[in-house]
């Protein structure tokens, strides 16, 4: 009887063996959720939220985030490897999958009389020798454009099938190189993502410029203008109430008719001066003007505007409006006062795509665009989704890759075979106690098996394979998932971050350590907060 | 001791702690992978196999109709998969991505829907059987993608005839339309082809929008007849409720009156003089602009705002029509097709519309305005649907829609497949003879889909009601000669060229592309997880069917845009 229960004797309580095969079933169980959705060959989940909007995914961090997970254990791991997906963006399912490993290779110590706290020593003894092999094995590239494909390529391959991950790895890896700057943090705001429901999903592309989701509202401006200037402000062009309570007095009709022209004269003011620019910077050129304000224009501005040429757009997100001029060039205005051609930005096409209901309008061929634009296309709303999804992490990939300097790891499949390297090497050396667990941390071949299993092949022979390949190589070595043979992942092209796999054997070790040392679980709190 | 004496014996697992995991089934259960999610993939197979089992006796032109009494209480009695589908409360989630799959086919094209809902069905049962077999699911995907690139590449090559661009549309119109209405199609087809034939313009292209097709009860579907002019919801508000000859219109959106202030004004008069004097003043204003309107030679206003009485007077007085607006997307329609600017001053503008006579129509319950032009130079055209009964008009409604659609696919490309099944047979020859050469599961693979496609043809024999087998077995045999312009006809086999049957290609080529995709999505699910269901699921169907219902006579078809 546990002490709580005298105490509370409502309490639920696990003690000792029960509270460890709890948790360790716990991790195991999520680990049999998520295996099969590992690597470009995992096959997908359908989740189906309350709502009843349909996601389909193999993003681990999609699916962790949707499965309202209950069990405390469960929860606290899909934290974890959730909490791995903020900071690197990847590795989400790879780390679950390897914390339930090294719970069950645990528990074979355990059950055999291993004391668990010995376990977690030789955990952390494993995880310091793996980050030193991580160490050793990186390798330092210059990251020119192959290799920043090679690494968005890898990623995107395990979330989307193999012929839209190519299409997303080009446009990816080149919306990151348009808006690097040197010496400067990547901001992965200025990668604007739209959404188009629209033709198929391989029709994704990255655009050179902006596109917003809205078009002019005058039916008389053009759809299509070449070689444009383009105007950013955020002006209001439209009649706006006086902030104290005011009205007007007339006598007579012609009163009356003043008062209703007065009360525009202040817009018109504005609407010229935008018209006169235009007239100054254009002539009788061809070229075409466009202004686009974040505050609203009404229709008698529209109509000004329209009759001398110009397109206006109204009601531009805020966000938008910094990345037009990071895409165009020029100034951003907040008045009109200090209005001249040096605030303009420039564009070469400007055009307004309608599908249906919605409008489109596209900023393209910029000079040198600082914010471009992925335009998402699909045929319905879950695929768009789950496209959006994969792009976030494609990004964050690069990103990565970019950001930890010039440093690389061997890719997905091979690392885990380092952990062999690492077994045959270790072994001697250490005490007894502790190589033994370090060989257990070893056993965690998960991910090379897992993968292999995905794509259908048999998991011992390829294992055995890849051990033998290993061993007289002396490379390293991962699966082919088309052919189930062993291959050089270096070759191959398959390269991933080195913050990730760093972050996974940071996460895993310390949340499997964490389970290990749990000696009793309680649920003694408010009754309310049950189920 | 480094063994803990608490730790000799293993407990049992604690059986008080809650379940393990929200909905997932057995997470203890140490079932391999793979086996656990099969049945998933299974069940969703059954669920597209229901939805195409309800489906199929819809399919083709001796498809049967079906009567639905939908969540509002409106019988429909159809034969559109699309409106069946919306009718439908579907629970299963992979039925709603097939649903969806074909709404996006629909939306795109206007046909085919049927076909997608069926494809998919007959390709997931295939794919069902080869997943029994042990096909791994990411094998299975990675071939039916490779059968959907090679059945896309063949397909251009089985069109074998193309609509020239001086050709009358009738012929290839004809199936199109025979598939959806259920009487006098030939007379039906002879008005859309006419219509979609006088619309064109001379480089070719077609704007579909510029075709409206209106419903009026009464009469039969024989009196139906092409107006050469345009539809437009509203009312004449004056008195002079037709212009018979020689109309200039002028659009106004905005109040058709004295202009108002956006603040608040309020007129200050101190004395009866000062109240006559503005009486005065302002109805002098109202002449003043109403006789420059006048003095432009317009006599047609269509206004989007507030009618002022004393305006409307005098417009009367000037002879001036007054038509009160119903929409501003119809304004901006009727500016375009008229090729005058929508003004947002009480000002005349500078070329008014011009158009032989504008008069008001009762339509059903609903007044409109019709705007009619002289014959052969109409740039609008309204085909006025006659008939008995809603359902036989919304069904020729369908119908004229699906021709319209039909044409202006056809003026972005012209080339036509042969129909009646014919196109499928001659696609699952193709593909089973490549099949039987591909090593892996490639081979296994294209042989489903060319399985699956010939479940097509016999879905036509069945509902034509033929002995299918034996239609099967000739139609089998005269592709395998090579003879792949036969289809399945109203008494057997027949040659598709002689019977003018056809399809456009931009349709048929969407529809298999969607309905491969939808199946290859759903081949690579291995498990679906639904949350509760929240209240707001709900609210999003009775949406979905008021978007549905929301569909009158007159609202002009505005799903054309995606055609681009």
């Amino acid at each position: 009887m546990a002490a709580v229960k005298t105490l509370n004797p409502k309490a639920e309580v696990a003690r000792a063996q029960a509270a460890l095969a709890v948790n360790i079933s716990a991790a195991r169980g999520l680990q049999d959720v998520l295996r099969t959705n590992l690597g470009p060959k995992g096959t997908m989940k359908m989740l189906v939220s309350g709502a009843g909007d349909i996601k389909l995914t193999k993003d681990g961090n999609v699916l962790l985030h949707e499965m309202q997970i209950q069990h405390p254990t469960a929860s606290l791991i899909a934290k974890v490897a959730t909490a791995q997906d903020d900071i690197t963006g990847d590795g989400t399912t790879s780390n679950v999958l390897i914390i339930g490993e090294l719970l069950k290779q645990a528990d074979l110590y355990i059950s055999e009389g291993l004391h668990p706290r010995i376990i977690t020593e030789g955990f952390e003894a494993a995880k310091e020798k793996a980050l030193q092999f991580l160490e050793q094995i990186k390798v330092s590239k210059e990251m020119d454009r192959q290799t920043l494909i090679d690494v968005a390529r890898t990623s995107l391959h395990t979330k989307v099938h193999a012929e839209l991950a190519d299409v997303l790895t080009e446009a990816v890896v080149d919306s990151i190189l348009a808006i690097k700057k040197q010496d400067e943090p990547i901001d992965l705001f200025m990668v604007e993502i739209m959404e188009m429901k629209h033709k198929s999903e391989t029709d994704t592309s990255l655009i050179r410029g902006l596109v917003l989701d809205h078009g002019a509202r005058h039916p008389d401006m053009k759809k299509r203008v070449e070689d444009a200037y383009i105007l950013t402000c955020n002006v209001s062009l439209e009649y706006e109430k006086t902030e104290v309570n005011s009205g007007f007095f007339y006598k007579s009709a012609e009163e009356r008719e003043k008062l209703v022209k007065a009360e525009r004269k202040f817009i018109e003011d504005r609407v010229n001066k935008i018209i006169e620019l235009k007239k100054k910077v254009c002539g009788d050129s061809n070229k075409g003007f466009v202004v686009i304000n974040q505050k609203g224009i009404d229709p008698f501005s529209l109509d000004a505007l329209a009759k001398e040429g110009i397109v206006a757009l109204r009601r531009a997100k805020r966000r938008n409006m910094e990345r037009l001029t990071l895409a165009c060039g020029g100034v951003a205005l907040n008045s009109l006062d200090d209005l001249n051609a040096d605030c303009l930005g420039r564009a070469g096409l400007v055009y307004e795509y309608t599908l249906g209901e919605e409008k489109f309008t596209f900023i393209e061929k910029c000079n040198n665009p600082r914010s471009v634009t992925l335009l998402i296309k699909g045929p319905n709303k879950h695929t768009l989704t789950q496209i959006k999804d994969a792009i976030r992490d494609g990004l964050r990939a690069v990103k990565n890759a970019i950001d930890d300097g010039e440093i690389l790891t061997l890719a997905g499949p091979s690392l885990e075979s380092k952990r062999l390297l690492m077994r045959y090497s270790l072994f001697p050396r250490c005490e007894y106690f502790n190589s033994h667990i370090i060989f257990c941390f070893c056993e965690v071949n998960i991910n090379s098996t897992v993968l292999a299993q995905n794509s259908g092949f048999d998991l011992q022979e390829t294992l055995v394979k890849v051990q033998a390949e290993h061993a007289e190589s002396g490379q390293l070595v991962g699966v082919d998932l088309n052919t189930g043979e062993p291959m050089v992942a270096a070759e191959a092209g398959i390269w991933d971050n080195y913050c990730v796999k760093k972050q996974l054997l940071h996460s895993c070790t310390v949340i499997a350590t964490n389970i290990l040392l749990v000696d009793e679980i309680m649920r003694a709190g408010m009754s309310s907060l049950k189920g | 001791s480094l063994f803990s004496p608490a730790m000799d014996t293993r407990g049992p697992l604690a059986p008080e702690l809650p379940q393990l995991l929200h909905r997932s089934p057995q997470p203890c259960a140490w079932t391999p992978g793979a086996r656990a999610g099969e049945k998933n993939v299974l069940s969703s197979t059954a669920a597209a196999q229901a939805l195409a089992t309800l489906i199929r006796p819809c399919y083709g032109p001796h498809g049967r109709q079906k009567l639905l009494v939908t969540a509002t209480g409106e019988t429909v009695c159809t034969g559109c998969a699309t409106a069946i589908l919306r009718a439908l409360e579907l629970e299963h989630p992979a039925a709603w991505l097939l649903r969806e799959a074909s709404h996006t086919q629909a939306e795109s094209r206007g046909d085919g829907t049927a076909f997608v809902v069926l494809l998919a069905g007959a390709l997931l049962e295939q794919a069902e059987l080869l997943l029994r077999a042990g096909l791994p699911r990411a094998q299975l995907r990675g071939s039916y993608a490779a059968a959907t690139t090679e059945v896309l590449a063949t397909l251009p090559s089985l069109a074998v005839r193309s609509l020239g661009p001086l050709e009358d549309p009738f012929w290839a119109l004809y199936s199109v339309m025979n598939t959806h209405t259920v009487t006098q199609t030939d007379f039906l087809t002879k008005l859309v082809a006419h219509a979609c034939w006088a619309i064109r313009e001379l480089d070719g292209t077609f704007k579909p929008e510029r075709i409206g097709v209106c419903t009026l009860r009464g009469a039969t579907l024989g009196d139906s007849c092409l107006l050469p002019g345009l539809v437009v919801a509203g009312k004449p508000c004056g008195q002079v409720t037709m212009v018979l000859r020689g109309a200039r219109v002028a659009l106004f959106a905005c109040p058709f009156g004295p202009a108002s202030s956006n603040a608040p004004a309020t007129a200050r008069l101190s004395s009866p003089e000062e109240l006559n004097k503005f009486r005065k003043g302002s109805e002098q204003r109202i002449e003043k602009q109403v006789s420059q309107l006048a003095d432009m030679g317009i006599n047609v206003v269509v206004v989007w705002g507030e009618i002022d009485e004393k305006t409307l007077l005098r417009a009367d007085r000037s002879g001036i029509m007054v038509i009160e607006a119903k929409s501003r997307r119809e304004m901006v329609y009727l500016s375009e097709v008229l090729g005058t600017p929508l003004l947002s001053y009480l000002v005349p503008p500078l070329v008014p519309g011009k158009c032989l006579r504008v008069y008001g129509q009762e339509l059903g319950e609903s007044l409109a305005v019709v705007f009619e032009w002289d014959c052969p130079s109409s740039p609008a055209l309204t085909l006025i649907l006659r008939g008995a009964t809603t359902e036989g008009l919304r069904g020729a409604e369908q119908a004229a829609y699906h021709g319209i659609d039909a044409y202006s696919q056809l003026c972005q490309d012209p080339r036509l497949l042969p129909g009646a099944g014919a196109t499928e047979m001659a696609l699952a020859k193709i593909l089973s003879e490549k099949g039987r050469k591909l090593d892996g599961p490639e081979g296994p693979a294209f042989l489903a889909f060319a399985q699956a496609l010939r479940s097509l043809p016999e879905t036509l024999a069945q509902n034509a009601g033929l002995a299918v087998a034996g239609v099967m077995a000739e139609m089998y045999g005269a592709h395998q000669a090579g003879n792949f312009l036969i289809g399945v006809g109203e008494e057997g086999i027949m040659n598709v060229a002689q019977e003018q049957v056809w399809d456009t290609l931009m349709a048929k080529a969407q529809g298999l592309r969607v309905a491969a995709d939808v199946v290859l999505q759903l081949v690579t699910v291995d498990e679906v997880v639904v949350a509760k269901k929240s209240p707001t699921q709900q609210q999003d169907l009775n949406s979905d069917s008021k978007k549905a219902k929301k569909c009158p006579s007159l609202v002009r078809k505005n799903s054309f845009g995606i055609n681009k």
